[in-house]
This record gives C-alpha cells, structure tokens and sequence, in this order.
C-alpha cells in the first residue's frame, strides 16, 4: 500500500485506489477487513481534503475487483459524519467508468449529509 | 447487321451477362454474410444476456437468502455475496459495450441492497432488513426486465 500522494503543478491530487490501496477494498473497518474504508479515509482522503495546497482530489476507481457497498458509504458517507466541510468534500471528483457507483457515492454523501443536517438543525 | 457485328454483339451480350452475375453474385454474398454476422452477434449477445441473468438470479436467491437469517452468517458469506455482485457490475459492462444497457440507479440499488453492512448483518434492524428483501427482489426483477427490452430493441424478431 503506497500512501505517498503526489500534487501536481495544479494543486490536484490522484489516487489510484486500485494500485495505491487495494485493488479488493472492503466493509467499514478493521474488523470487516485490512482494507476498509474507514482507513481509507483516514489515510488518503482526509489528509488530501484537509489540505488548503489541494484544490481537487481525484479518486481513480477503475480497476477495482471488489466495490463493496460498505466500503464506499463509510469512505465517503463518513467524510461527512467526520466533520468535513461542503467546501472541502465538493473537491472530490471520481473517476471511474461505472456511472453506478458515481450515483452511489453521491448519494451516500447526500444522505449523510441529511442525517448530519437533522442533527444539528441550525448548521449547514 | 453483318456476321462481324452479330458476333461482337453476342459477344457484348455474353460479357454484360458474366459480369451481372458477378455482381448478384457478390451482392448476394454480401447480404448472406451481413445476415450471418447479425445472428451470429445476435447470438453472442443473447448468451452473454442469459449468463447475466444467471448471475443475477444467483445473486438475488444468495441475497434474500443471506438477509433472511442474518444471525447465522460469517464474513465469507459477505465477501461472497460481494464478488456476486461485482461479476453482475462486469457482466453488464460487457453487455453496455454490446447496446445493452441497464439504469444505473438500479445496479446501485440491488448493490447496495446486497452488500451494505453485509459484514455485520447482526447489527441491522428488522426494518432495514425488510426493505434490503424487498429492494432485492425488486431491483433484481427491474434490472432483467431492462435488459430483456434493450434486447428485444436491438435484435427485433
């Protein structure tokens, strides 16, 4: 697992899921799998998100063999139950070439973000 | 007409007749090869499309009856229930490269109904448990149904 990110001339940061973490990533967290996402989000994406130098984080999912709905609601789902912001969590842009799981993650997003809305109803 | 003139005359005819048939013949060719080939993709196609549902009745009879007695379930069962899912995810990408193509919403859906939370399925409630069935069924039958009409679309009888 190489966890180094590189930022190009633009700000922007890729991560190749598939090469960088695991091509087989799976559930929430360390007791669903070595590769969950939890540790995923707090390995790659938060550092990234967080980082003020970043303008946008690319997420390359192509090449996985495994997309489990888990890993996906808690990498993304849980930026938002994390405490990230709209602003930082709009940076994200993923790349893949299954229009599925784009409608999905924006939707675990989304859904969070309701949740976290009810929540604290004079938030965001 | 002189002999010299009904023998180029004949001849005249004998070439516009050769090359005629040529050309029949090469149409003719053309039409039985374009024919071939249609049923031959149309063929392909229909294999594939039944491997896929295959696939996804396998995933739908796993699901339902994975959800249905979540207590008893480990985690291979969930890492199973997942790579399911992930060969229907490619065996659609095949069929999208053919014309055949699936709302996506509904690949989303029947995922996410299957394999959300699989991992602990002890720590899900009745209630959501009650919808992932109801969702994989529905979502399994919409997803077939999507793919029967692209075909019967794309390859009319």
């Amino acid at each position: 697992m190489k966890t180094a990110m590189q930022i190009d001339a633009d700000h922007i940061v890729t991560i190749v899921v598939a090469e960088q973490y695991s091509p087989y990533p799976m559930g929430r967290d360390n007791d669903d799998g070595k590769y969950n996402g939890t540790k995923f989000r707090q390995r790659f994406l938060i550092p990234s998100l967080t980082d003020d130098n970043i303008t946008q984080v690319n997420v390359d999912l192509n090449g996985l063999a495994l997309t489990g709905s888990s890993f996906l609601e808690e990498s993304f789902g849980g930026l938002v139950r994390e405490g990230l912001s709209k602003e930082q969590i709009d940076k994200l842009n993923i790349i893949t070439n299954r229009q599925d799981l784009i409608i999905e993650i924006t939707d675990y997003i989304e859904t969070a973000w309701k949740e976290r809305n009810q929540m604290q109803p004079d938030s965001e | 007409m002189s002999a010299t003139g009904l023998q180029t005359f004949g001849l005249y005819l004998q070439t516009l007749a050769i090359v005629t048939s040529v050309i029949f013949i090469i149409i003719g060719w053309k039409v039985l090869y374009r024919n071939a080939r249609r049923i031959a993709k149309r063929n392909e196609t229909y294999a594939l499309l039944m491997k896929t549902q295959n696939e996804i009745l396998h995933a739908e009879k796993r699901g339902l009856d994975f959800w249905s007695h979540p207590t008893i379930r480990t985690s291979l069962d969930s890492y199973l229930l997942a790579l399911n899912v992930q060969r229907i995810g490619n065996l659609l990408d095949l069929l999208s490269k053919r014309g055949l193509n699936v709302d996506d919403h509904y690949i989303y859906r029947l995922r996410n109904a299957i394999t959300l939370d699989a991992e602990k399925p002890g720590t899900v409630t009745q209630e959501k448990i009650q919808r992932k069935l109801v969702h994989i069924s529905d979502f399994s039958q919409r997803i077939q149904n999507d793919l029967h009409s692209a075909f019967v679309g794309r390859y009319p009888i």
